[in-house]
């Protein structure tokens, strides 16, 4: 049986600890403040969102950084939902850049 | 932003894939009336407004008031409150004490609970996984990594947040700090020895004890 | 409230089904109740959308390092707390270890020298009773 993809605590690792500061870049607050704004007016509570970054496939979990974790876990529990369609932030997307 | 592994510099945070897709899902949400842009506005200040203060405050206080410090260790969010503070959405906060013979560091290996509101947005390496995955299994290595040796006669504790309860340690106080007042405390008190893998320093201009 | 402060408990070992926190790494493992936190909705409920009913009392669980991880590097004293809710618990039957860890905690004043004494675990039942 395989542990959690989240289930970190005495997971074999070789990589060394980056102790250097790195500031939140302005999208990283962004997907921050849409947590935490979704989580207040009850769109979604926070063991959903935990969840959804938890059903990520283990590499796809080890590769992204952590607010691409959290708008992995946004988009999955939100089109859960019903909130937004599939492929609907995608379209989104096309449009801003288009 | 990738805190876990090397990558290369990106120019500009508007061109990663996931600042867009972050800009796209706002957009969506307050289009569909789902969140106001004003109140995405206000959760990015809070997070803004965040830092170590807060938490050091409370540390100052707990150093030269026993009895505050005493009811810091039973509630943690009310002693919080008693000095007007606000110690965020999360049910419960624990301030752990460090003593001569106990000393606590907190991880969160499940993911990356942190008591923001008392210390600010979680470094990087809080949030990583060789962090997640080497502070409960090899703590005084990590700790050395960060430069603090403990003696082996002092119990590390170590204190994995894996529910909604929020753990703050309450370092000891440096020798040669007598004389100071609560805001110059206050200023000795860093994040990482909030976390545990740091401790305050000593003032500079304290004599040194031997 | 099944547990309380200082009673032996062992973490399930059961397979992590949906939303779980109890972290693997304690499976199977004996610790002592440190704290109890009170009653919380349970996440396994949560996080699908329920309501998390009936709550679970939620645990502060104290290990000892070694028993924890095989080949252990730090202090034998060194300690390892983890919240635990109730339903991931039982009572421990017996405890693989001396009788007298866990209760060091209580000791904590001591002069170290005489917790090592203390730990070998022959004394420990005679001096319960007395102290603070």
């Amino acid at each position: 049986m395989a542990r959690p993809v989240h289930d970190r605590g005495g997971w074999p690792t070789s990589e060394p600890i980056d102790t250097s500061e790195h500031p939140l870049a302005d999208w990283e607050l962004l997907a921050d403040a849409l947590q935490q704004s979704l989580v207040r007016n009850r769109v979604m509570t926070v063991d959903e969102f935990r969840r959804g970054i938890e059903s990520m496939p283990l590499q796809a979990y080890e590769a992204a950084g952590y607010y691409e974790r959290w708008l992995y876990s946004l988009e999955r529990i939100l089109v859960e939902k019903g909130v937004i369609a599939p492929g609907e932030i995608d379209r989104k997307l096309a449009e801003l850049a288009g | 932003m990738d805190q876990d592994h090397d990558h290369e510099p990106i120019a500009s945070d508007a061109e990663l894939p996931a600042a867009a897709r972050a800009r796209a899902l706002e957009a969506l949400l307050v289009e569909k009336g789902v969140l106001a842009r004003e109140e995405i506005h206000r959760s990015v200040d809070w997070l803004v407004s965040r830092s170590r203060a807060d938490g050091a405050r409370l540390v100052a206080r707990a150093w030269v008031d026993p009895e505050f410090k005493a009811r810091l260790l039973a509630d943690a969010r009310a002693a919080a409150a008693e000095l007007g503070l606000d110690a965020g959405p999360a049910p419960r906060v624990v301030a752990a004490e460090n003593t001569d013979g106990v000393h606590h560091v907190v991880v969160c290996t499940l993911c990356s609970c942190y008591p923001r509101a008392l210390l600010g947005p979680p470094p990087a390496w809080y949030k990583s996984l060789a962090y997640r995955s080497r502070a409960v299994s090899d703590p005084r290595r990590v700790l050395a990594e960060f430069g603090l040796e403990l003696d082996p006669d002092v119990e590390l504790r170590v204190l994995d947040s894996t529910a909604d309860i929020r753990y703050l340690v309450i370092p000891r106080r440096p020798p040669g700090t007598e004389g100071l007042g609560e805001d110059e405390l206050a200023e000795l008190v860093t994040r990482d020895s909030m976390i545990g893998v740091a401790v305050p320093a000593a003032p500079a201009s304290a004599t040194a004890d031997s | 409230m099944r547990y309380r402060p200082g009673q032996l408990v062992r973490v399930r070992d059961a397979p992590s089904v949906g939303h779980v926190r109890t972290p693997s790494y304690v499976k199977g493992k004996a610790g002592r109740v440190e704290r109890v936190h009170g009653v919380f909705g349970n996440p396994e409920s949560l996080s699908y959308g329920g309501d998390g009913l009936p709550g679970q009392p939620l645990y502060l669980v104290r290990f000892e390092q070694r028993e924890v991880w095989s080949g252990y590097a730090g202090s034998a004293d060194d300690t390892i707390y983890v919240d635990v809710y109730e339903h991931w618990l039982l009572p421990a039957e017996n405890a693989a270890h001396f009788p007298g860890i866990g209760l060091s905690h209580r000791f904590a004043r001591w002069p170290r020298k005489m917790l090592r004494i203390f730990r070998g675990g022959w004394l420990a039942p005679s001096l319960c009773s007395g102290v603070k």
